[in-house]
């Protein structure tokens, strides 16, 4: 039955919704060539149908399967832009190398395109009031307080806070920091917040 | 300092900065439970930020250990939680429903009624492109034949204005207009000043546009 | 419900299949029924067709190439089973997505009693977090929503625990609120 390939790549795409698989080249490739494939019987076909009108319904019914593997692809690409998204909104505007692996390069292409997109729009961001922008993908939760304790679990080196101290983050190194400085090396697993 | 302060808006003009944190308070509220875009409150944001930086300069006089510092830094970027999670939801809805609203916001241009800022509609248009030009060099130039065209207005998402929400009239309201689904007459009726429901989005769009009903 | 173009969800609830009777001859379609032997798709034919394909041919188009007869969850004994205590009924196994399929094929009453009834057991079970593991399996819809009710009972428990600044408690509690009281609302 044709149409079964596609199926079988969006149901993958739906099994893990918190996480990116690799993206699928070869059953793109194959359901690829099952469109060339249909489309070749059409274009054979329709010539015939003007003579034979039930020809004339197969060749409707490729066409309809045609349309739905499109349909397909199309959805498995749009859902992995949105997991794409999330990955700029997460890990920042450069990803680690083995997150990047899973992206084709098309979809490398479009995070750069979209990253570019979100910091222009950010920066532009009370540009009229003297500010230079506002980086919206912190503050992503409601503070609690001004300060947290946090765990460091790994080697960082050097960070220099707003009010010019400066910390030495060692792998299992405690620290008492103000919240709006670990948000980011929170989030992206350098520091834990020790609650 | 305080939130007491006034602000100059202009000469006719004076507004409190309570009134402006009440305003963008609104404006993130209604914005995170409505189901579509709303007309953008840029106005207000702009204020705000105008006054958290005045505030943070001059907290940043005060000693690190002075309790009043800490108290203002803890509001300061509670609002500051705020006004980011209002622009990022509204990006969202931009990045959800683009087609639609950059269709929408077109015309709405022309009357000069937008409802996106300049920058927004912007992001809008350049996320729109991306999209279409990804879907395009992925897939469909791949597609035999006549497969590969595409109209994009085909992959237009629509929010479900049938949504239910949680209301809170500001002030009374007559001739709410409710359809009855099943083909029924419809029905009307009155909001009184305070009170809460839960409508569907639809019939109550305009009156959260307006201000006269706050979602909650 | 969002059948938009690329909703995921619509396009496998469209995989469905529906039994249908093809009306004409379809000529090299034969490989469509495993039981048939020759190249061709005979006219009378009877077999389960997806959904996305019937939908195309059936009774509503200009030439129309099939029928499509109600699929058996939606009928007769099942209604009977659905009718008599929806929430012992093993949605998994009987239709992953049984609502929405619905919508689609049925236009009656039955989805709204099945729903109403197992909506109640979902709302108990969510409420709980270790119950919803032993309720009998649900359809994938069901299954969102319980997760989605799970989450917003660990946040709002977490929430109680620890005292959150009121930024957070607004919109937590006031969402937990509006889902209680829109399931309520409902039944």
């Amino acid at each position: 039955m044709f149409c079964e390939k596609v199926i079988e790549l969006l149901k993958e795409a739906e099994r893990n919704p918190e996480t990116i698989d690799q993206y699928n080249d070869e059953k793109i490739r194959q359901v690829l060539e099952e469109m060339h494939s249909l489309y070749k019987m059409n274009l054979n076909d329709a010539n015939a149908s003007s003579d034979n009108r039930s020809l004339c319904a197969t060749v409707q019914v490729r066409h309809t399967a045609l349309e739905r593997n499109k349909r397909c692809l199309l959805a498995y690409l749009y859902s992995r832009m949105n997991k794409i998204k999330t990955l700029r909104w997460e890990f920042g505007s450069v990803l680690p190398p083995d997150v990047r692996e899973l992206l084709s390069d098309d979809e490398y292409q479009w995070f750069s395109k979209y990253s570019t997109n979100l910091a222009s729009y950010m920066r532009s961001l009370g540009s009229d009031i003297g500010y230079s922008g506002i980086d919206l993908t912190e503050n992503l939760k409601p503070p609690k307080s001004l300060y947290i304790e946090v765990l460091c679990m790994a080697d960082h080196g050097k960070l220099e806070l707003e009010d010019g101290d400066i910390i030495t983050l060692k792998k299992n190194s405690r620290h008492f920091l103000p919240t709006s400085e670990c948000q980011t090396l929170i989030r992206q697993g350098i520091l834990k917040q020790i609650l | 300092m305080d939130l007491t302060d006034d602000i100059e808006l202009s000469e006719d003009e004076e507004i409190s900065v309570e009134t402006v944190l009440k305003s963008v308070q609104c404006a993130w509220q209604n914005e995170r439970l409505a189901p579509e875009i709303l007309p953008h409150r840029n106005d207000m944001i702009e204020c705000m930020l105008g006054q958290i930086q005045h505030m943070e300069r001059n907290i940043n006089k005060l000693p690190k250990t002075d309790l009043r510092a800490c108290i203002h830094k803890m509001e300061l970027s509670r609002i500051k939680f705020m006004i980011c999670n209002y622009l990022k939801t509204r990006l969202h809805k931009i990045e959800k429903y683009c087609i639609p609203i950059i269709i929408a916001e077109r015309q709405r241009i022309e009357s000069g009624a937008n409802y996106l800022t300049p920058a927004e509609f912007k992001y809008a248009q350049e996320y729109s492109l991306n999209m279409e030009s990804h879907l395009k060099s992925a897939v469909l130039a791949k597609l035999p034949g006549t497969m590969e065209t595409l109209e994009m207005s085909k992959l237009a998402v629509y929010p479900n204005l049938q949504s239910h929400v949680f209301l809170k009239a500001n002030t009374a309201v007559k001739g709410v207009v409710l359809e009855e689904g099943l083909g029924d007459q419809d029905v009307e009726i009155e909001l009184e000043n305070g009170s809460q429901h839960i409508l569907q989005y639809k019939p109550i769009a305009e009156l959260v546009k307006n201000g006269k009903v706050l979602l909650v | 419900m969002n059948n938009s173009y690329l909703s995921i969800l619509d396009i496998l609830v469209t995989n469905e299949r529906v039994p249908c009777r093809f009306l004409h001859d379809l000529p090299k379609m034969g490989f469509m029924d495993p039981s048939a032997a020759e190249d061709d798709l005979k006219a009378g034919a009877t077999l389960d067709v997806p959904l996305w394909l019937a939908e195309n041919f059936n009774s509503s188009c200009r030439i129309p190439l099939l029928t499509v007869d109600l699929p058996k969850i939606y009928k007769d004994a099942y209604r009977e089973i659905l009718n008599a205590d929806a929430c012992t009924v093993d949605m998994q196994k009987l239709g992953q997505h049984f609502y929405e399929l619905g919508c689609y094929v049925a236009k009656h009453d039955i989805k709204g009693e099945t729903f109403r009834q197992r909506f109640r057991m979902l709302m108990s079970a969510s409420v709980s977090s270790d119950s919803i593991g032993s309720i009998q399996p649900l359809s994938a819809s069901e299954r969102k929503r319980a997760a989605a009710a799970a989450a917003t009972e660990r946040a709002l428990s977490g929430w109680l625990q620890r005292g959150d600044c009121p930024l957070t408690t607004a919109n937590m509690v006031a969402n937990h609120r509006k889902r209680k009281r829109a399931e309520m609302e409902m039944l």
